[in-house]
């Protein structure tokens, strides 16, 4: 990750409304995109100090460029503010939306200005969108005007045919994301082909433009303006909105070579450029949840998903015929309908998506976006997102140990870990002690629990709920919960209630429990904590995912029931089975998300690791998503923690402090040396 | 550039101190294009340092004329004065045999455009636009 990842956040997006060919001038839109980001952002007109935008007119050939009526630049948009003496800084980026998008991040960031307000301006042209009228073709059109190849959608359908060709794709094929794009579509009252669905023989039928590129291939031209607001992190957090904050970013400057689309060449940038995308945010292409990928033809979505690593090479067409990317699967793509259905906003309505989706909005516009939050793997993206990019350093997680019953010194010590990019609070579990410890703990050679019954074990749940309402992003773990101490049913109740009110941030790391006189203690076997786990886990799964759960067991049995609400994450939050027995280790990976360990070395990780897969094989479960934590010391270095990762580690927890005074110097201490 | 009448005919390429020679060539009948001597590489559109060892030792060479599709497009809708009569029309990415992803632009002509596939072997051809300027078309190639 680099240095920039999380110090800039979109706090605010507004549409205007998107007409065609409307009568009103372009500025008019402009100011109404200004006036929605602003409110939304719960800001005012007199707030923004710095402006960007991409000016260019969206056309190719001879048409207009009146100030306000086909553009709307930087001098103009400061005039419809009335802020042309306020504005602080400004920037106009020719071509692509992201670039001033990353130069407004850069403005607040540094605190050049404060709030920037971004926006994309376009309007259909007069005449054709593409019209070469010109008499002469110098520069780069005297290779491609002359012959007759004057139109955007000419350019990019010769790389749709050598994608086909390449791939064996038929016009079928590529129907489906059209398709689904439009059922995408049909959920956003905003975009034009609202209310229009298109069937798989509309698109087989349709006019052809550029041969294989018909209608439906090309985006929507629009009237129409989306703008969103800028802020640094600090402020982002205080504003009406969650922060979407910018985790990554890359930038390129391969060049299309000839004035057209190459797939080839398309594909070698875009790897290239994923490469640097992925690196700057610490997130790879499994983090992702929802993807907006630039449409303004059909062609760019597959080349997209392939270059950035969604899927293989020659696999994207397949894949969204899969149904992956529809918005029940895996990996929703352009939710909103984008340039294809919304309208032609060249990239900026993609970022406006993202923020919706990432801020959980998305379905309160539109009702739609429901299905990203279903297939949110582990825990919400955003979260994921915002932990990763606050970790300022590798994709490994660190979670830190929160002891102490002192309500301030634990929302001190949960915000300051939050604010470092720490990723989760842990806390250890027990119900009850015997007055003096027995010599039975089996992870210390002389059976001694490195506990003293006289501790105040507050009950985790309750201590994360509490939290909970003073946190945002960071995820809360279990380490460990003993579920064969409590009726499952209690247990599901409770983690569902925290998972569902922190929005999705339960880790949930379970054990068998080792202290026989604690099970003796509340009355319940020891000898069958074993089997209960696994039937726990069972009735746990049971509960959170079945819309009438059953489970019929030897130790619990339940059901048909109505258990609601279920948590948030979807489908439940992650079980991470901890214990270092061959039974623990079974046992998480027959029926865990995740294992939860002990102190390792890369190398005893590597074996526990290799053996955990050999056993997911053995289960049937190799395509499960399964993740590692480990402790770690609260010495270790950067190093150590690379080498965990080598080794295949996902997340470290350390312990970093004994006494609540010691936290915040620790956590800072650790943080400088590690992230 | 509204200012501009709509042309009669198809624009007409503007040589500039870089294109120059391909234009001269392509006057005479022949496709010239051009080459880095420093890491033997030929480079189209023409560029004034070589995009690959970023040399200015760069120089026209005459070519074999022979290349293949590399893939194409067929356009049916464009109001673009001087192409609305010839639709459909195909506008290939032509691939020259003498170097992989060598590509240029042309027309491919003399042939029905649905019969154009990627692959088919093709032959340079010129068509003359104005007293002083031909385009290097290409054709399906007869020789094979």
């Amino acid at each position: 990750m680099d240095g920039f990842s999380g110090k800039a956040a979109i706090v605010g997006v507004g549409y205007s409304k998107l007409e065609r060919r409307s009568p009103r001038p372009l500025a008019h839109f402009a100011r109404e995109a200004a006036d929605a980001a602003t409110a939304d952002a719960g800001l005012t007109i007199d707030d923004i100090d710095g402006l960007g935008t991409i000016p260019n007119i969206a056309a190719y050939g001879n048409t207009g460029d009146l100030e306000g009526i086909d553009i709307v630049t930087v001098p103009k948009m400061a005039q419809l503010l009335g802020r042309e003496h306020e504005i602080r800084w400004h920037v106009q980026t020719p071509g692509l939306c992201p670039d001033t998008i990353m130069a407004a991040a850069a403005a607040v960031a540094s605190g050049a200005c404060t709030y920037a307000l971004v926006w994309r301006a376009v309007n259909v042209p007069k005449g054709r969108y593409s019209d070469f009228s010109l008499a002469r073709a110098a520069g780069e059109h005297q290779f491609r005007a002359p012959y007759g190849f004057t139109m955007p959608a000419a350019w990019q359908s010769v790389a749709l045919r050598k994608y086909m060709h390449d791939h064996g794709s038929t016009r079928e094929d590529m129907a489906a994301f059209i398709v689904q794009n439009r059922e995408n579509t049909q959920l956003n009252p905003k975009a034009y082909w609202h209310g229009t669905p298109l069937t798989v023989e509309d698109y087989l039928e349709a006019p052809m433009v550029a041969d294989p590129f018909c209608l439906y291939d090309c985006d929507i031209p629009v009237d129409g303006c989306v703008a969103v607001l800028l802020a640094s992190a600090e402020r982002a957090r205080d504003l009406a909105q969650p922060p979407a904050y910018i985790t990554g970013h890359a930038q390129t400057t391969w060049p299309t070579r000839g004035g057209f689309t190459d797939s080839e060449n398309m594909w070698d940038g875009g790897t290239a450029m994923g490469k640097k995308l992925w690196a700057s945010a610490g997130l790879g292409p499994d983090d992702i949840d929802v993807a907006m990928l630039y449409d303004g033809f059909s062609i760019f979505l597959y080349v997209w998903l392939e270059a950035l690593g969604f899927v293989k090479r020659g696999e994207a067409a397949s894949y969204i015929a899969s149904g992956a990317t529809a918005l029940d699967g895996e990996l929703p793509l352009n939710t909103s309908g984008c340039s294809l259905g919304e309208g032609r906003l060249h990239g900026m309505a993609q970022i406006a998506e993202a923020v919706l989706q990432v801020t959980g909005r998305a379905g309160g516009t539109a009702d739609r976006g429901s299905g990203a939050h279903r297939r949110d793997r582990w825990g919400g993206g955003t979260r994921q997102r915002r932990a990763h990019l606050q970790q300022g350093g590798a994709s490994m997680k660190f979670g830190t140990v929160i002891h102490g019953i002192r309500g301030e010194a634990l929302i001190a010590a949960a915000q300051k870990a939050e604010e470092l990019g720490f990723e989760s609070l842990w806390r250890p579990d027990h119900l009850i002690f015997p007055p003096e410890m027995p010599s039975t703990y089996p992870y210390a050679e002389d059976g001694q629990a490195p506990l003293d019954p006289r501790w105040p074990f507050m009950d985790g749940l309750t201590v994360f709920t509490y939290i909970a309402s003073h946190t945002t992003t960071i995820r809360f773990g279990t380490a460990v919960y003993i579920l064969p101490l409590r009726e499952p049913v209690q247990t599901a109740k409770r983690v569902a209630a925290l998972d569902y009110l922190s929005r999705g941030r339960v880790l949930f790391g379970v054990g068998a429990g080792w202290l026989e006189e604690e099970f003796d203690q509340v009355g319940l076997e020891f000898h069958t904590r074993g089997a209960r786990t696994d039937e726990c886990i069972q009735v746990l799964r049971a509960l959170w995912t079945e819309p009438e759960p059953e489970f019929h067991g030897e130790h619990y049995d339940l059901g048909p029931a109505v258990f609601e609400p279920k948590p948030f994450q979807k489908p439940h939050p992650p079980i991470l089975v901890g214990g270092e027995t061959p039974a623990a280790l079974r046992r998480a990976a027959r029926f865990g998300d995740g294992w939860y360990a002990l102190r390792h070395t890369p190398e005893s990780a590597r074996e526990h690791i290799a053996r955990l897969t050999e056993l997911r094989e053995q289960y049937g479960r190799a395509d499960q998503p399964f993740d590692v934590t480990v402790g770690g010391s609260a010495t270790m270095t950067r190093a150590d923690a690379e080498a965990l990762e080598e080794a295949g580690v996902n997340r470290v927890v350390v312990t970093l402090w004994r006494s609540s005074r010691e936290a915040i110097g620790a956590l800072e201490e650790f943080a400088e040396r590690v992230f | 550039m509204s200012s501009e009448a709509t042309p009669a005919i198809k624009p007409v390429p503007v040589p500039d101190e870089v294109t120059a020679p391909f234009w001269e060539a392509a006057n005479r009948g022949v496709l010239a294009i051009q080459h880095c001597e420093a890491c033997d590489y030929y480079v189209h559109p023409p560029e004034a340092l070589c995009p690959r060892c970023q040399t200015p030792d760069l120089e026209f060479r005459e070519v074999s004329g022979k290349a293949r599709v590399y893939t194409h497009t067929i356009v049916r809708d464009n109001v673009t004065a001087g192409f609305a009569e010839d639709e459909p029309y195909v506008i290939g990415i032509i691939e020259l045999v003498e170097q992989e992803r060598l590509v240029l632009v042309a027309n491919v002509v003399n042939v029905a455009p649905e019969d154009v596939r990627i692959g088919m072997p093709l032959q340079v051809t010129f068509e003359r636009l104005t007293e002083g300027i031909a385009l290097p078309q290409f054709e399906p190639d007869g020789e094979g």
